[in-house]
């Protein structure tokens, strides 16, 4: 009697088709294999009522012959059909009635369906053509005979090189649909179909961007739908949905990456593929820099993600026994050694493996011929592996992979140069080779540009090409993270208390401004009771009585002249009409009905008085206090953060607005601290510094 | 399942408890005419087997439960005994085996023979590989009504089989359906799938895929063929527990 190899139960005889009737009933009792715990499952009783019977849609819709509903989700609802004129079958989607009711919802579908109508590439759904009728509004797509990712991923764990091909395809297609300038925005096992042979097909391109409200936030427009879809969104796709670029896709391929390869999400403070299973350490780096919260800190196209799964693939850790593609000269190291250290300068081992990734070219300022690439040195060759752009429209439609092998032996010379703001790698070969594709500066000598955060990988590579060709070692370090981290730690410590200074004094002198002010307030009220306004001129009010006193201190021959010309200056200006007195012996002028500061200033009229200083007005004083004093609090932010290690954008504006001289504090030493401040902060190594802490890396 | 656009969720049933037959049978003013009959006879024909086992775990001989099934079929749809039976309150297993065990005890040979024409048989059921398939004697572990119960449920699983071969076939996927069949209850894990895979000539890719919606296909056809038999939806669960424990799950 035969046994059932799932149960181990004994089959009876009688079981139809020699199954086994228990796991079948078992079967039967399971849930639905499909999206059974997805979160999309909230979709309440009455919308999937909403769907339309295939019978009623064949009638709307005669071209069609609709054979089943196939799928409900929170975009609509999609149906197998049959074209019978064209004897295919399509996919019918029919948009959910809650996104026609949106104000234009026409013209975007109109104009979003056309758009995709022209995404012709193997690994995307087609569409075919798009309609509306009696208020539906339908999408007619290419029919896949396969199951989505996430049900393959329930029937059971997929290889991992499986997965990696998997991935390799979607990159494919977003990159080609990101040429287009097509942004998918809505990645997630879902819509990643597999069809029979196990192609991958991405369905639903850019619909996402269709069904949300651009009058509302992302939270709003159907929480339904973006319940299921929130672990795969890029942060900026939840903060700032306007701004969504093609690097949004990217973010969200590597969550399918990571769940694909360790069954999870990347969840907080997640593990990288490596931590969990040390096979997929090559991968680390591809998951970790999918998943940076900066788009700009993200791989920038999708074939860059390509290449470096294609370069994890081939990675000697991630098949310990035979390398795949044959091209690889990786020679398997033997299980029992321990594996090498990476830093260690030891002369070229068997496993010892460098890869760069480089750029030729500058995707923003349209250098010609863009080209991306990674170099990788082997035990007996340099390997460069690279994609072009086409120049007119940075696209990989009409650019070229390529790949270039460069045996050690005709290497010449290694050089590389840790710029300002360039990173330079120089391979100067002896190679007949004329790298034909790969832009290079001249012949007999290949130039690459290293990015800042891979410089310390290729100083391994060089150290290591210099060393395994016999040239001395550059004087340059290589840094472990930890000691450069250390370093960058004790140096913006320093930074952070020289701005925390800067910023005391603004705080403290506020108060203080504010004293003096009210200091300043009260002299200025007494001033017409005693103030010297000449050396030899004293201008008195006597208090109790409205009379004022003129007094000239020593009675010479020009302080007479000056008696002479104050009494007639004020008789003048009829201020003494009757009242004016004149004592020539003691020189004093006495003025009825009249206030000192009437005095001063018919005196200040005819030149007689040096000019008083002029009050500055109390609203300016407040005001331009009080903004020093903001300016302080921020600056003490500024240092916390540079303290602590967060925020690096708001330490660095923080470290521009101590240059600022409108400021006490930018006087009183803010401009030295503000130009150390930025140049610290923009080193890279104080970046990462940051970034490592920061809550969310 | 297939094709699945968006956040698929296939297998999900409609909300309102669409018509089955045993229900149409239920609801049938005059089972003796009109669409109740028609449900009626249909189901007899999917379930007659589980009669057939019922009657020789009792001891009968293969003549006599052939006769015996034959007449009783005729006499259930004929003369409308279902709603003597109160259908209304049972699902259709239990009403059956009851309507079969009264009619046994008021059975006569001969003479229900004579009243159907004279041995002429209005039912083409092989009953040739019924009798094939039965073990010859008796089984001592098993009552009749467990055998009943017990045959009645490869029947239905029999008959979802075919519902999904039938669909298959519709689809143009018979031949693969034929050759994947038998690995419908095997393991499901990547290795196993390599095996197929290798073992039929497929690339595995083809393989998860198809046992993953086959699988789907056949668990919605087992449920479907339960539906057919039962008033309410709830009853699904209940009958698949029974079924197990008859199995032995």
């Amino acid at each position: 009697m035969a046994t059932c190899p799932n149960c181990q139960r004994e089959i009876p005889a009688d079981a139809p088709a020699g199954l086994c009737p228990v796991c079948a009933i078992g079967l039967a009792r399971s849930k639905p294999r499909n999206a059974a715990d997805l979160p999309t499952r909230a979709f309440s009783s009455e919308e999937s009522e909403d769907a339309p019977s295939p019978e009623m849609l064949t009638r709307l819709l005669p071209q069609f012959q609709v054979e089943e509903l196939i799928g409900i989700g929170g975009m609509g609802a999609v149906y197998r059909a049959r074209q019978p004129k064209l004897d295919r079958p399509v996919a019918l989607k029919i948009m959910s009635s809650q996104f026609a009711r949106q104000p234009a919802f026409a013209e975007r579908f109109a104009r979003e369906a056309r758009t995709l109508a022209r995404l012709n590439h193997p690994q995307i759904v087609s569409v075919f053509d798009f309609g509306e009728v009696n208020g539906l509004y339908y999408l007619v797509m290419e029919y896949v005979d396969g199951i989505n990712l996430r049900d393959a991923i329930a029937a059971g764990k997929l290889p991992a090189d499986e997965v990696l091909q998997i991935v390799q395809q979607v990159c494919e297609a977003l990159q080609f649909a990101h040429d287009q300038g097509v942004v998918h925005r809505d990645i997630k096992p879902e819509n990643i179909l597999l069809d029979q042979r196990g192609r991958v097909k991405i369905a639903d391109f850019g619909l996402a961007k269709l069904t949300a409200d651009p009058q509302l936030p992302v939270s709003l427009t159907g929480t339904r739908q973006v319940l299921g879809t929130f672990n795969y969104m890029a942060p900026e796709q939840i903060e700032k949905p306007g701004s969504v670029d093609h690097r949004a896709d990217i973010y969200s391929l590597g969550v399918v990456l990571y769940e694909l390869l360790t069954g999870e999400l990347p969840m907080g403070r997640f593990q990288l593929p490596g931590e969990k299973q040390p096979r997929y350490a090559p991968l680390d780096d591809v998951v970790a820099r999918t998943l940076e919260k900066e788009p700009q800190r993200r791989y920038q196209q999708a074939s860059e993600v390509r290449t470096a799964v294609e370069m994890a693939r081939s990675d000697s850790r991630f098949h310990p026994v035979q390398p795949i593609g044959g091209r690889r000269p990786v020679v398997a190291e033997p299980v029992a050694q321990p594996p090498q250290p990476k830093d260690s300068h030891s002369p070229l081992s068997k496993t010892a493996e460098y890869t760069v990734p480089f750029r030729i070219g500058n995707p923003k300022t349209g250098y010609w011929n863009q080209t991306d690439g990674m170099l990788s040195l082997y035990r007996d060759e340099l390997v460069i592996h690279y994609t072009t752009r086409d120049p007119f429209f940075n696209s990989r439609l009409f650019g070229h992979d390529g790949e270039h092998h460069l045996p050690l032996a005709q290497i010449a010379g290694a050089e590389f140069q840790e710029g300002w703001c360039s990173h330079p790698l120089t391979v100067k070969h002896k190679s007949p080779n004329d790298f034909r594709g790969l832009p290079s500066e001249k012949r007999g000598s290949l130039r690459f540009q290293i990015a800042t955060e891979d410089m310390e990988e290729a100083k391994r590579l060089i150290s290591h090409l210099r060393n395994a060709i016999g040239q001395p070692p550059l004087p340059f370090t290589i840094d472990k993270p930890e000691a450069r981290q250390a370093r960058a730690r004790r140096r913006l410590s320093w930074l952070g208390i020289a701005m925390g200074l800067v910023g005391l004094v603004n705080t403290a002198i506020f108060p203080l401004l504010l004293i003096g002010l009210f200091f300043f307030r009260t002299e200025v009220s007494s001033l017409p009771q005693s103030l010297d306004l000449d050396s030899d001129i004293k201008i008195e009010s006597t208090s109790g009585s409205s009379k004022i006193k003129v007094t000239i201190d020593s009675l010479d021959e020009q302080s007479q002249n000056e008696e002479a010309s104050v009494k007639s200056a004020l008789e003048l200006a009829e201020l003494a009409e009757g009242d004016v007195t004149t004592q020539a012996d003691t020189g004093e002028v006495k003025s009825d009905n009249k206030q000192p500061s009437d005095a001063i200033e018919i005196l200040n009229d005819f030149g007689l008085l040096s000019t008083p200083e002029e009050e500055i007005p109390v609203w300016a004083q407040v005001s331009s206090s009080l903004l020093m004093f903001v300016i302080g609090l921020l600056l003490l932010t500024g240092a916390h953060c540079i303290l602590s290690l967060r925020h690096w954008g708001w330490a660095l504006s923080m470290a521009i607005l101590c240059i600022v001289p409108i400021h006490i504090g930018a006087i009183l030493g803010g401009i030295p601290v503000g130009i150390w401040a930025l140049v610290e902060l923009s080193r890279y190594s104080n970046r990462t510094a940051f970034n490592l802490d920061s809550p969310a890396a | 399942m297939s094709s699945s656009h968006d956040d698929i969720e296939a297998g999900k049933q409609r909300p309102h408890f669409a018509t089955t037959q045993w229900s149409l049978v239920a609801a049938a003013a005059e089972p003796a005419a009109g669409p109740g009959r028609a449900a009626l006879e249909q189901l007899c024909q999917q379930y007659w087997q589980p009669l057939y086992a019922w009657l020789r775990q009792s001891g009968s001989s293969h003549e006599d439960a052939e006769d015996l099934v034959q007449s009783f079929l005729l006499d259930t749809i004929d003369s409308g005994r279902v709603e003597r039976a109160d259908p209304s309150r049972g699902r259709f297993r239990t009403f059956l085996l009851a309507s079969l065990k009264h009619y046994r005890a008021n059975w006569r040979r001969g003479e229900q023979t004579l009243k159907r024409g004279g041995g002429v048989e209005r039912w083409s059921l092989d009953f040739a590989q019924a009798g094939k398939s039965w073990p010859g004697e008796p089984s001592d572990r098993e009552t009749p009504d467990r055998q009943f119960d017990r045959k009645w449920a490869l029947c239905l699983i029999e008959n979802s089989l075919q519902r999904v071969a039938a669909k298959s076939e519709a689809k143009g996927r018979g031949d693969l359906f034929a050759r994947l069949k038998p690995y419908l209850t095997g393991a499901d894990d990547a290795d196993s799938h390599e095996r197929v895979a290798s073992e039929l000539g497929l690339t595995v890719g083809a393989v998860r895929v198809a046992l993953h919606r086959w699988r789907e296909e056949w668990r919605r056809a087992i449920r479907e063929e339960i539906r057919q038999t039962v008033l309410e939806e709830a009853e699904i669960e209940d009958e698949l527990a029974h079924l197990m424990s008859v199995l032995g799950g």
